[in-house]
């Protein structure tokens, strides 16, 4: 815990503290004048153990060991054991005097808290009759009752005892603080039991791992409070203690369930019970520390007193019966609803549980009771040991009435905050998210059409204006032309009657227009023209509107997405402590110096991964200090700094998050591991094993080249866990060592599942691919001067020479060919720079540059080596998202092989161009061929076909013979004139079958001839064959 | 593709009524598809299959293991495609016009396999566990065969998707 925060937290106790004061001093003085006050009584008793157990509980344990003895002075007057007398009042408030001092000294520095504990101590003892040296009771209670309580009058003082374990056992700076406070106490040679008493429940062994489970609740509660002010619990502190609470009772359902169901009838307590009551026990002592830290005293109690039946239940009950199961149901569900619900818990039944507690327990109390004789019971004080559950239950109702009371405003308002809700459907929205994501990309498609096809409308309706422009210019120049011609339009065509037309007929054409129905027609033409440009423009304006919002959409959807995407993810801080204890933990019990550098803490990942990854990276941590880091006096040998440095650097690497494990301690000890494998006889012949080879084997199950067994590595088991665990993750851990004496590499990679990136999509052979934007340092076209043409290609950038690469090779086995286009002017390349990897990467042609949801490549390929991952875009095809890194990366080991089989095997669909002038043939044929997973162009004709075959070369063409500007034969004449096209096959698909016209198709160079109408399976069977043959 | 489903449906069909009729074969009566490669008959259990595509766009990658085509786009989600005759070595492969996938599934693995041609359902009502081995299939298959049964005048070869998953699975991981 920072010492700040616990500053923080004794200054608001203190104010608490100090503001019980008056309460105390006028309580003290009512009970002065009248002895049978009860509700002074009660209300002393009741702050007198407020303070010692909040005072136990913020660490000042001085101040709980004053108010102890008071406490118990008043515990005795209830009892009876004790009278008030003058001298009682005396010495309480001098202890209430004691408190004020102790509070007001408290901040200050070198207050004598001994002297004060000491005063109060000893007075109380003095008063209750009691031995300075020894007291029974305390005897008793230091002997470690396992349960922590004797009896209900007890119960409370023992469960401080156990309260004041908390801060010692979990909070290293509080323990410090008490333990030397207790350890100077004694030293002092005060004989005060009160504080041995103390000391030996620390040191029980029984009370402190049940204190630390505990615990893990309170100071991580304590922690939360930071800075909070400590009767009023902040929404936030309440927040995460009904989350942590609703864990512990779901934790406890269950274990009760279990339980139920191995008890069908009374039978013995078994091993299997006792499990499950201490899994209960557990969930409910940790719900008690919490509920106690934040302020839900109601909780607490009511906790506590479940705890004691399960204590008993566990330690002493010879057999569980149904009905106790039922109780501790019951009594649950009560726990429950005091922490969900308090305002609805009906106390009656808290009552009547309460007592069958006691009814169940009954018994075992009086034994108790005879099995220490020591305790210090009269048989006078039978008679008020029977009252005393009575007592103790109303106070204990007081608190839980109390609580529900005061906490039920607030409870409501914080409750709504948190929401649980279940991983699957978190990832539901994410994955929905993703679809979102690609569905956009589909809607962008479609926009992008409907602006190419507004686009078209406009050329056309400009098309269409001009026709118009023309033919009216060319009509009214060609009336004028001919002047009093007028007769001559075909009196059919004219609008104008006859006569009416005779009696025009003296004007010239110049002096009246006249208005024929051609006339007519034109102007309802330049009329159109006009309508069809209006609609062009709305179209053009809904567009625009259209893609605003669009845009407005977009921003939203990448919102959404990354919010979502948080939902789930957190940084690695959340285990770099971890981290940083393992090594110097490792390093410490193995006397070497190692310090850990951390970096990219802001990586996120999912929070249940970085769960899932933090044993095995420590366990990696632990490997590189104990097997890599050298000793001290080896390393100054070896001129290293004598701190050995271990490095965890974690980055983000298109969709992987890339997690680097290196030292700088002595490396992979390849002769151990090739003796061990040999021993072990893990592969054939370990001696012709290359290093890299030899790394690889460290996952091997079995394989510790460790000679002596150490506690902290060298089992054997080990790296292999580790990269199981890795594996669960999807994925992959790989080993790199440097050079002599250099230290060694680990390589996780894990995915982010469907997170989304930024990518440049790009071209190479033909295919799209995906590589992540933030890899790409540079986009730029190289000189091939600057081009260095070794064995392994470089380029030179500015003062740089770095690897050059062309993914049309690497990728070589995805596309048409391997034709390397080396030869290109300027090759496009992008400068991809990853976290170990740097270089430059020729591609054929730039895409675009997207959000792209990143998928993994299903369950079956896992890992594909140079891939890391792929996506769909908005038509469905699926783009690989490339890992440079791993596909040049220096483990290229059988990757030639691997093409060289794959190159046969996995080609581009066929790329068919089918020719023709009818618009149905064209798109019967294509949709026959679509089906075969070929793709196919259209051209109408020769010339049309022509250029096509400029844009990209098919791999065949369907050529059909008859066709307007172009035939077929003309367009294969063509073709041939055309070196690079000359290999192009060509169907005739045709309609004539006069051998004439095969003959003369064949003698062009056709592969095959068709004859329409022809038969589906036909046509393909020749195309197959025509493909097949030209392939060869 | 209307073919197939008609086929399909019409096989459906023929299995259904029988089981209408004789309730107590039941649960007995197992349904496979039945597919050829290289002209050997072969079924899987329709139980392990989740669907069949006769159309779609492989998308190759580098680096596969061995039989592995690459990726498609099955209903917005990335699955594997694998040759199995290439796969099995019963062929060399080489690209030929795309034959039906059946997408098929384990615990742990999805994939869609190739096949040369879907015969249609095949419903049995029993055969006999003790028939392992075939006399005709290629030995290639053996490893991944859980039955042999006779239909009609066929030797039909029942593989196991669970055999074949894994062994997948394990070339996958040795490629990596």
């Amino acid at each position: 815990m920072p010492r700040s925060s616990r500053d923080e937290i004794v200054k608001d106790f203190v104010a608490e503290l100090q503001s019980y004061i008056p309460t105390l001093v006028r309580n003290i003085e009512t009970l002065k004048k009248d002895p049978e006050h009860k509700d002074a009584f009660e209300e002393l008793h009741r702050l007198v153990h407020t303070i010692k157990g909040a005072a136990s509980l913020v660490g000042i344990a001085g101040l709980s060991h004053m108010a102890l003895p008071m406490e118990e002075a008043l515990d005795d007057i209830t009892t009876g054991a004790l009278e008030f007398t003058d001298e009682l009042f005396d010495a309480m408030a001098q202890t209430v005097c004691g408190f004020e001092t102790y509070a007001g000294r408290l901040l200050a520095d070198g207050m004598d808290q001994q002297a004060l504990v000491e005063k109060a101590v000893t007075y109380f003892r003095r008063l209750r009759n009691l031995s300075l040296n020894s007291d029974p009771e305390n005897a008793s209670r230091e002997a470690g009752q396992p349960n922590g309580n004797i009896q209900p009058s007890r119960e409370e003082g023992a469960d401080d005892i156990g309260a004041d374990d908390f801060p010692v056992t979990m909070d290293d700076i509080p323990a410090i603080d008490l333990t030397g406070e207790t350890i100077s106490l004694s030293a002092n040679g005060l004989e005060d039991f009160d504080t041995l008493a103390v000391c030996g429940n620390l040191n029980d062994p029984s009370d402190a791992p049940e204190a630390a489970i505990g615990m893990e609740g309170t100071v991580g509660a304590l922690e939360n409070g930071n800075e909070r002010s400590w009767d009023l619990p902040q929404d936030e502190l309440l927040a995460s203690f009904y989350q942590e609470a609703e864990e512990h009772l779901q934790d406890l359902g269950r274990a009760l369930i279990v339980l139920e169901s191995q008890v069908p009838d009374a039978i013995a307590t078994s091993a299997s019970h006792r499990e499950c009551i201490r899994q209960i026990r557990r969930a409910v002592h940790t719900i008690k520390g919490a509920a106690a830290v934040i302020g839900r005293p109601e909780i607490s109690a009511w906790a506590h007193a479940v705890e004691d039946l399960l204590d008993w239940l566990h330690e002493e009950a010879s057999e569980v019966t149904p009905v106790i199961i039922a109780t501790l149901a019951e009594s649950s569900d009560l726990l429950e609803q005091f922490v969900t619900d308090p305002q609805t818990v009906d106390h009656q039944r808290v009552s009547i549980l309460k007592r069958s507690f006691d009814q169940i327990m009954g018994p075992r109390s009086a034994a108790r009771n005879d099995n220490v004789p020591a305790f210090k019971r009269d048989a006078e004080n039978e008679e008020s040991f029977s009252e005393m559950p009575a007592e103790s239950e109303k106070e204990f109702l007081e608190t839980l009435l109390e609580g529900s009371k005061t906490d039920a405003a607030s409870l409501s308002a914080s409750h709504a905050k948190t929401l649980r809700v279940g991983l699957d459907r978190v990832d539901a929205l994410v994955n929905l998210a993703g679809e979102m994501n690609i569905a956009f990309s589909a809607l962008e498609r479609k926009m992008g059409v409907m602006l190419e096809s507004i686009g078209d409308l406009e050329r056309s309706c400009d098309r269409l204006r001009k026709t118009a422009h023309d033919l009216e210019v060319g009509y009214e120049v060609k009336a004028i032309q001919h002047p009093g011609s007028a007769h001559r339009i075909p009196p059919a065509a004219s609008s104008l009657s006859d006569s009416v037309a005779a009696d025009l007929a003296d004007f010239d054409l110049l002096e009246l227009d006249r208005y024929s129905e051609f006339n007519l027609i034109i102007r309802s033409l330049n009329e159109a023209v006009l309508d069809v440009g209006a609609v062009h423009n709305r179209l053009t304006n809904f567009y625009n509107d259209f893609d605003s919002h669009l845009n407005e959409q977009r921003v939203l959807v990448s919102e959404l997405q990354d919010k979502i995407m948080r939902v789930r993810m957190t940084p690695m801080t959340m285990i770099t402590n971890r981290l940083h204890r393992t090594v110097r933990e490792t390093a410490a019990k193995l006397g070497k110096k190692a310090r850990l550098v951390i970096k990219g803490e802001e990586i996120e990942l999912d929070r249940m991964v970085w769960e899932k990854l933090s044993d095995p990276l420590m366990h990696l941590l632990r490997n590189a200090v104990d097997h890599g880091i050298e000793f001290p006096v080896q390393r100054e040998v070896k001129a290293k700094p004598a701190v050995g440095t271990v490095k965890v650097i974690a980055s983000y690497e298109g969709n992987q998050v890339a997690i680097r494990i290196s030292d700088d301690g002595a490396g992979l000890d390849y002769e151990a591991i090739r003796k061990t494998a040999l021993h072990r006889n893990l592969v054939g012949k370990p001696d012709a094993r290359s290093e890299d080879e030899l790394a690889a084997l460290i996952f091997q199950p079995g394989l510790s080249s460790r000679r002596d067994v150490s506690e902290i590595s060298g089992r054997g088991v080990g790296l292999d866990v580790v990269k199981e665990n890795i594996a669960a993750l999807q994925g992959t851990i790989r080993v790199s060592t440097f050079p002599e004496d250099q230290g060694v590499q680990f390589c996780l990679r894990i995915p982010l599942t469907l997170a989304v990136i930024r990518a440049l999509l790009f071209t190479v052979n033909g295919r799209t691919y995906a590589l992540a934007l933030n890899q790409i340092k540079e986009i730029m076209r190289i000189p091939s001067e600057n081009i260095i043409h070794a064995k392994h290609k470089a380029v030179r950038i500015d003062a740089e020479i770095i690897p050059l690469h062309y993914l049309s090779e690497a990728l070589s086995s995805c596309g048409q060919s391997g034709d390397v286009p080396a030869t290109a002017e300027n090759p496009l390349t992008l400068v991809v720079e990853t976290g170990e990897w740097r270089g430059a990467v020729v591609i054929d042609a730039l895409n675009a540059q997207r959000e792209i949801v990143i998928k993994n490549l299903g369950s079956h390929l896992a890992s594909v080596k140079g891939i890391a991952g792929a996506t769909i875009m908005g038509d469905g095809k699926v783009v690989p998202i490339l890992n440079v890194d791993e596909l040049f990366g220096s483990d290229g080991v059988g990757r030639e092989g691997v093409v060289a089989e794959t190159r046969s095997i996995v080609e581009k669909p066929l790329e068919i161009l089918v020719v023709d002038d009818s618009v149905s043939i064209r798109q019967v044929v294509v949709g026959l061929l679509r089906r075969q997973g070929w793709q196919t162009r259209t051209a109408r004709d020769g010339i049309e076909a022509l250029e096509k075959v400029d844009e990209s070369q098919p791999d065949l063409i369907l050529l059909d013979v008859e066709m307007p500007k172009m035939n077929g034969y003309e367009f294969m004449r063509a073709l041939q004139a055309r070196p690079a096209s000359r290999k192009i096959p060509i169907v005739m698909l045709t309609s004539r079958t006069a051998p004439k016209h095969r003959q003369k198709a064949a003698t062009l160079g056709a592969k095959g001839f068709i004859v329409k109408p022809y038969e589906n399976e036909k046509l393909i069977a020749l195309i197959q064959h025509v493909i097949g043959v030209a392939g060869k | 593709m209307d073919e197939l489903i008609g086929e399909i449906d019409r096989e459906l069909q023929a299995g259904r009524e029988p089981c209408c009729d004789e309730h107590k074969s039941q649960s007995e009566r197992q349904q496979f598809i039945e597919f050829l490669l290289n002209e050997v008959v072969l079924a899987i259990r329709l139980s392990s299959a989740l669907e069949i595509c006769p159309s779609y766009e492989i998308t190759p990658l580098p680096n596969l293991p061995e039989g592995v085509l690459g990726v498609c786009n099955i209903r917005g989600e990335i699955i594997s495609v694998v040759d199995l005759k290439r796969y099995l070595r019963m062929s060399a492969g080489g690209f030929n016009a795309p034959n039906p996938l059946i997408v098929i599934r384990s615990n742990v693995l999805k994939t869609a396999i190739m096949v040369d041609k879907i015969q249609g359902l095949l419903s049995v009502v029993q055969f006999d566990p003790r028939l392992q081995a075939s006399p005709i299939a290629a030995k290639e298959i053996s490893p991944y065969l859980s039955g042999v049964f006779a239909s009609g005048d066929r030797l039909v070869h029942l593989i196991s998707s669970e055999k074949l998953l894994s062994a997948l699975r394990g070339s996958a991981f040795k490629a990596e």
